[in-house]
């Protein structure tokens, strides 16, 4: 089993739970670059910016200031090079809503973040190992656009 | 001041009641029965008819006879006098006048025939009598007929008797004086006299077996001229005009032509079998003398004593009749003026104006508040027997619509009108006027009835209401838009507390445990146990968070009311249990079918905290009970989730279901105390009612109620 070494797009705009999460992602052994965005628009301009990496996952909250993190996920799906990109939104709310919305709009995954660090940890690095190492990523050049 | 018609609406037909009129007596007065019999079965005219038909008939046989020589016909008994041909032609006479007076009454034709044939009789009972006194026979018959007195006979054969003569003197004079005015009593008399000399005749002839000298005195009348005279007589007295007593009342439809009709015969029969045994008994010696005369007076006496009381008896019958109805008239009449004064009462202290009037809208009668109604919108005071119309005319415009009223209700029609109006002061009144007709107790209209009632209170609170009511509307129309950003508002609220309260946990407690991890050679063991409290308290109010988002769903959410299996669902919660807990020993039991009405995601959230509530006050015991059932109490069905844990004191009951509030230390059980209020808001938004029951250490009951299913197998 090879794991994606392809970088990981945090889009958080909360320093603290950007620490944590790095640190959760450290404990959880996932070692890949991690790249983070502070808010919608800057999680756009990093995945649809012309010679932009190709991502290997998407960990997206949904409070975000100026796009909030459904409109970052719509963007994603509707562009071509990032449709098939898996995406798991990492956020505090549990409302029934926000799963179902963030469902319909093609999210891979929905998770929320617990308060207990022990648990944010093991849920992050279950989500590194089911998505970086078991889950078979899609082709990368189905990511591309044609020159 | 005069006053106006501030506007006009009309609700035609708005009622149709039955027409005013007296009620229906309680029984229609039965007719009088009386025991007394003798209908009259032909009339006056019939009597009359028969009468001259018969008279016609004796005359034309007896011509016939002479013209046949025919003993028999003449005589009607061989042997005894015929009866003379003039005579039968004035029989003839008699009864062409007697049909001319019964079929065309009055005419001139008639009256001249009538004349002509009282003339006439009279004409041939003058002349035969002029034979008889001048000694010498007019020859009449004998010119008719050739006939010439047989010899040897004491009287001329074939000549009208001298008494025969007299009679239709007696009823020509009768005939001619008929219609003229004062002389009925007078042609009665003539009649009934002449009547009496045939009757005379014919009792004569019917003891002439006895001997009797009587018939030879003159010249006899002959036996078909007596019965001549008989069916004239009658003919006659039933066809005089009403004015004639006897007729009136023989013939009447009173007790007294009924008791004539009944005592007629036998009092005429009677003295004439008295007579006849009498003259027998005389001629064959029984009783001669003295003897038979004192018999015949006590016979008759008897008889007709008999007679008499016989009819008084039946008079007294009529008479006890007539009493007892005169007895229930006067008890009718009685309770009709009780009936009467009951109304009048009702009439003049109603509050509505009322008016009866003719058919010429003339005021019969009116109340205390019709006066009142008049002089408060017209001006003059109404009396008796005034036209209403004239009584309008004081204000023009009340006149404009009364008329058209008053004679629509005249048409028989019943309505209802209702009239803005100012009234004299200026103060403006709401009038509801009812029209009618009245009826006589044959229905046929005989005036009106108008009523009038102010309704001007009644409109404004009317109006009031509707006001009232609009600014009712508009007042929930504004509180439920206050209510509904309310909710909104309570939703983004929750939102945020959802997202941004637990954060700053997060952080509290992600960084409590990198300092643990990193930093702990420079914590002593103190340091690590203020790190690790801090970690619980994060945690807990990030529960305490997680449990209010719980409990302000349950309140908010928007139910998806369906039949659900209570039964089912408390498996799934309890296997759900034994799955994370499987070490513990819990016997579990489950009533089948236990099924309600209720949104499936908040009943799930029920069941699931008195379960788990169940099963967390349950972990003391090694051997724990948990069972999920229901009972019907008071006609209601109560379905329980009942323990044999830890319990509580009743005392507490109160606090049980309020947030927060917690029976029990967080070192003997933890919780947060807010599952037993988020059942209490699930049960109160499905309409139905929480209950607990506990002793200390013995266990609890948790009973609520939900809406009943509807039937099982209903199609829809």
């Amino acid at each position: 089993m090879t794991t994606n070494q392809a970088p990981l797009l945090l889009v958080e705009d909360n320093d603290d739970d950007v620490l944590l999460t790095r640190r959760a992602l450290e404990k959880g052994r996932i070692l890949n670059e991690l790249v983070v965005a502070r808010d919608g628009v800057e999680a756009i301009e990093r995945l649809h910016a012309p010679g932009a990496p190709t991502f290997g996952l998407v960990l997206l909250d949904l409070k975000l200031p100026r796009l909030d993190g459904f409109e970052v996920l719509e963007r994603i799906r509707r562009e071509p090079r990032t449709r098939l990109l898996p995406v798991v939104i990492l956020t505090s709310s549990k409302e029934e809503e926000d799963i179902v919305r963030g469902y319909a709009l093609g999210t891979n995954s929905y998770v929320r973040k617990p308060v207990d660090f022990d648990q944010f940890v093991e849920a992050v690095r279950q989500l590194g190992l089911y998505w970086l190492v078991l889950n078979e990523a899609p082709p990368t050049t189905h990511f591309r656009t044609t020159p | 001041m005069v006053p106006s018609l501030v506007s006009e609406e009309t609700d035609v037909n708005a009622l149709s009641p039955p027409p005013i009129g007296l009620p229906p007596s309680r029984e229609v007065a039965r007719p009088l029965a009386l025991p007394l019999g003798g209908d009259l079965a032909l009339g006056r005219a019939g009597i009359a008819c028969a009468a001259a038909a018969g008279l016609q008939a004796l005359g034309g046989v007896v011509v016939l006879g002479w013209a046949l020589d025919s003993a028999l016909m003449t005589r009607l008994v061989p042997g005894l006098p015929p009866m003379a041909p003039s005579t039968a032609i004035a029989f003839i006479l008699a009864g062409v006048a007697l049909c001319a007076q019964t079929h065309a009454g009055g005419r001139r034709a008639t009256a001249w025939l009538l004349d002509g044939a009282a003339l006439g009789l009279m004409a041939i009972g003058g002349v035969a009598f002029a034979g008889y006194l001048l000694g010498r026979d007019a020859g009449l018959d004998r010119m008719l007929f050739g006939l010439a007195g047989a010899p040897g006979g004491p009287f001329i054969p074939a000549r009208m008797a001298p008494a025969t003569a007299a009679n239709f003197w007696l009823l020509g004079a009768a005939i001619g004086l008929r219609g003229r005015a004062l002389a009925h009593p007078l042609v009665d008399a003539l009649v009934v006299l002449a009547a009496t000399v045939s009757l005379v005749t014919l009792l004569s002839y019917g003891y002439v077996v006895a001997g009797s000298d009587l018939l030879y005195w003159l010249d006899p009348v002959a036996l078909p001229t007596a019965l001549g005279f008989l069916l004239l007589a009658v003919g006659l007295l039933a066809t005089h005009p009403p004015g004639c007593k006897l007729m009136q009342v023989s013939l009447g439809d009173g007790v007294g032509g009924r008791a004539f009709r009944r005592l007629a015969p036998s009092v005429m029969l009677v003295p004439a079998l008295i007579g006849w045994g009498r003259t027998y008994t005389y001629e064959g010696g029984v009783l001669a003398g003295h003897h038979g005369v004192a018999l015949t007076a006590a016979l008759t006496t008897l008889l007709l004593i008999t007679i008499v009381w016989w009819t008084s008896a039946q008079l007294d019958e009529v008479d006890e009749v007539r009493r007892e109805r005169d007895a229930e008239l006067v008890k009718r009449d009685a309770e009709l003026r009780g009936v009467r004064a009951v109304l009048d009462t009702v009439f003049a202290r109603a509050a509505e104006a009322i008016a009866v009037l003719d058919s010429s809208h003339r005021i019969l009668g009116f109340n205390a508040a019709f006066v009142a109604a008049v002089e408060r919108f017209i001006g003059p005071t109404p009396v008796i027997g005034a036209s209403l119309v004239d009584l309008a005319a004081a204000a023009p415009e009340t006149l404009k619509y009364a008329v058209p009223s008053l004679e629509r209700a005249l048409a028989g029609e019943s309505f209802l009108v209702v009239r803005h109006l100012t009234d004299l002061s200026g103060e403006a009144a709401v009038i509801e006027l009812t029209y009618g007709p009245t009826v006589d107790p044959d229905g046929t209209i005989i005036g009106t009835v108008q009523i009038i009632r102010d309704v001007t209170e009644r409109v404004r609170a009317e109006e009031a209401l509707q006001r009232l009511n609009a600014e009712l509307e508009r007042r929930v129309e504004e509180r439920t838009a206050s209510l509904t950003a309310a909710t909104r508002e309570m939703e983004t609220f929750t939102y945020s507390v959802s997202h941004d309260l637990r954060q700053p946990l997060r952080a509290l407690d992600g960084f409590s445990q990198a300092l643990l991890e990193d930093y702990a050679p420079a914590l002593d063991a103190t340091g690590k146990d203020y790190l690790a409290r801090l970690r619980a308290a994060a945690q807990k109010m990030g529960a305490l968070i997680d449990a209010l988002l719980v409990l302000s769903r349950a309140t908010r959410t928007e139910m998806d009311i369906q039949r659900l299996d209570l039964s089912a669902m408390g498996a799934e919660l309890v296997a759900e249990h034994r799955r994370i807990d499987p070490e513990r020993q819990v016997a579990v039991r489950i009533a089948p079918d236990l099924a309600a009405n209720g949104d499936p995601r908040l009943v799930r959230a029920l069941l699931q905290n008195l379960i788990a509530n169940a099963w967390k006050y349950t972990s003391h015991r090694p051997d724990a009970h948990i069972e999920l059932g229901a009972t019907v109490r008071d006609g209601e069905r109560w379905f329980f989730v009942r323990d044999d844990g830890a319990g509580f004191d009743m005392a507490y009951v109160d606090k049980l279901f309020k947030p927060f509030q917690r029976l029990h230390g967080a070192d003997e059980f933890t919780g947060l105390g807010i599952g037993l209020a988020t059942v209490q808001r699930i049960v109160a938004r499905h309409g139905g009612a929480v209950r607990a029951e506990g002793v200390p250490g013995q266990g609890a009951t948790f009973w609520f109620t939900l809406p009943a299913p509807e039937p099982q197998g209903d199609p829809s």
